[in-house]
């Protein structure tokens, strides 16, 4: 009897305990009520008498050890499983959130990438703007309401938040010699009440062309090329006759309307139009305000808002949208 | 009395000491000469250990448990209850 509870202790002792499933193979087989430890109890019964405090106490020994072996293994094994089930490689992958270009900014992206199709070149200019270079250069008389308090953000006597990224052409011309092609995109000013249809700070993008023999042909040529690419192959163009200070002749652009084709529709107020650009021959008091000469050199310039076309190209029907950062909506544009 | 014999046995072991007030009952088994007492009828032994330290207790004792609570107590290779049966 003394040799198997040695034998059982060697054998409890070699037992590789590495899962949960060996750990149930190691209690059902040793510590459980009819288990082989629970076996020598009885077979001690029958031992003669004077053995049994002996017997007693070696197995007591045996299953204190085999106990102590199982509680050990039981720890590890479950702190082995708790990271198991962390790393559930069943469960379904957590899907990433990417981030979306806002549909202002794809827009102007757009508006860039045909532009600089064209050979047009990008140029930038600061936000916070001299007067001359925001109207005086560009033919604003002294008393155009355009001045006014009311319309534009003065800094100072002299200094304004730009209006319209015209003043980046007037840097241009002023630093380059024709032949000068730039369009000119960024954010503008203007000292108006925040509305459905109207935003105090808002995007613009502006185009100029100035070279020997430039006309207005090559004006309708250019923004007819731009206006299929940006809205479609079928679409078509007119120019109404407008006045900006800084273009003479000066034209509006219109489309027809994207949604209705021309048919007329709550979007096109049922005119079948859109407007969508303000444009017009560079006047010559602006040329020659960047020293360049109006009888050599002619040119062509255009302006457009961003937002504006925005909410034509997605039928948007308040400009605040794009700047309320509604998840909801900016889901939309993914 | 053998209720006092029995309570002697369950005073001699240290394990045992909380169930020296306690009620039980006994079988005494004269093919292996062993007497069985029990605590707990409600609740079936599933270990055992030798009770090393039973000094006064005629025979050697096995402490029977139930999920770790003893429930009963075995005297092997006794006399103990031998008349009872």
């Amino acid at each position: 009897m003394q040799d198997l509870i040695e034998k059982l202790k060697a054998e409890t002792a070699a037992f590789d305990i590495v899962d949960a499933q060996t750990l149930d193979a190691y209690r059902l087989k040793y510590l459980v009520r009819k288990g082989e430890i629970a076996e020598l109890f009885e077979q001690m019964k029958s031992a003669p008498k004077e053995q049994k405090p002996l017997l007693g106490k070696l197995l007591n020994e045996l299953k204190q050890l085999a106990e102590a072996k199982f509680e050990d293994a039981k720890a590890r094994v479950e702190s082995t499983r708790t990271e198991e089930t962390v790393i559930d490689l069943t469960l379904p992958g957590r899907r990433g959130f990417l981030g979306a270009e806002h549909p202002v900014q794809k827009v102007l992206g757009d508006m860039k990438r045909i532009f600089l199709g064209m050979g047009f070149q990008i140029a930038t200019g600061p936000e916070i703007e001299k007067d001359e270079y925001n109207f005086t250069m560009l033919n604003f008389p002294p008393d155009h309401p355009a001045r006014d308090m009311q319309d534009t953000f003065f800094l100072s006597k002299d200094v304004v938040l730009r209006t319209h990224t015209s003043p980046v052409q007037i840097r241009v011309m002023l630093s380059q010699a024709p032949p000068v092609r730039v369009i000119c995109p960024g954010k503008v000013y203007r000292n108006e009440d925040v509305s459905a249809r109207s935003l105090c700070v808002f995007h613009q993008l502006e185009g100029l062309y100035v070279d020997t023999g430039v006309t207005f042909a090559d004006l309708k040529g250019t923004l007819y090329s731009f206006a299929k690419q940006m809205f479609g192959s079928d679409v078509k163009i007119r120019f109404r006759p407008s006045f900006f200070p800084f273009t003479e002749p000066s034209a509006e652009m219109d489309i027809t309307c994207y949604l209705c084709g021309g048919k007329g529709c709550r979007v096109c107020k049922h005119t079948g139009w859109l407007e969508i650009l303000g444009s017009g021959m560079v006047h010559p008091n602006v040329l020659r305000n960047c020293n360049i000469d109006p009888e050599r050199y002619s040119g062509f310039a255009w302006g457009m808002g961003i937002e504006r076309t925005t909410l034509l190209r997605y039928g948007i029907t308040d400009i605040r949208y794009l700047l309320e950062n509604d998840v909801r909506m900016l889901n939309q544009f993914e | 009395m053998m209720e006092d014999q029995i309570r002697a046995v369950i005073c001699s072991v240290p394990a045992m000491a909380e169930f020296q007030f306690h009620d039980f009952e006994y079988l005494y088994d004269p093919d292996e000469k062993i007497l069985h007492v029990v605590f707990n009828r409600e609740r079936d032994a599933d270990d055992s250990f030798f009770a090393e330290d039973s000094g006064s207790a005629d025979g050697n004792v096995l402490i029977h448990l139930a999920q770790g609570m003893i429930v009963g107590f075995s005297i092997l290779d006794t006399e103990l209850g031998k008349e009872s049966s």
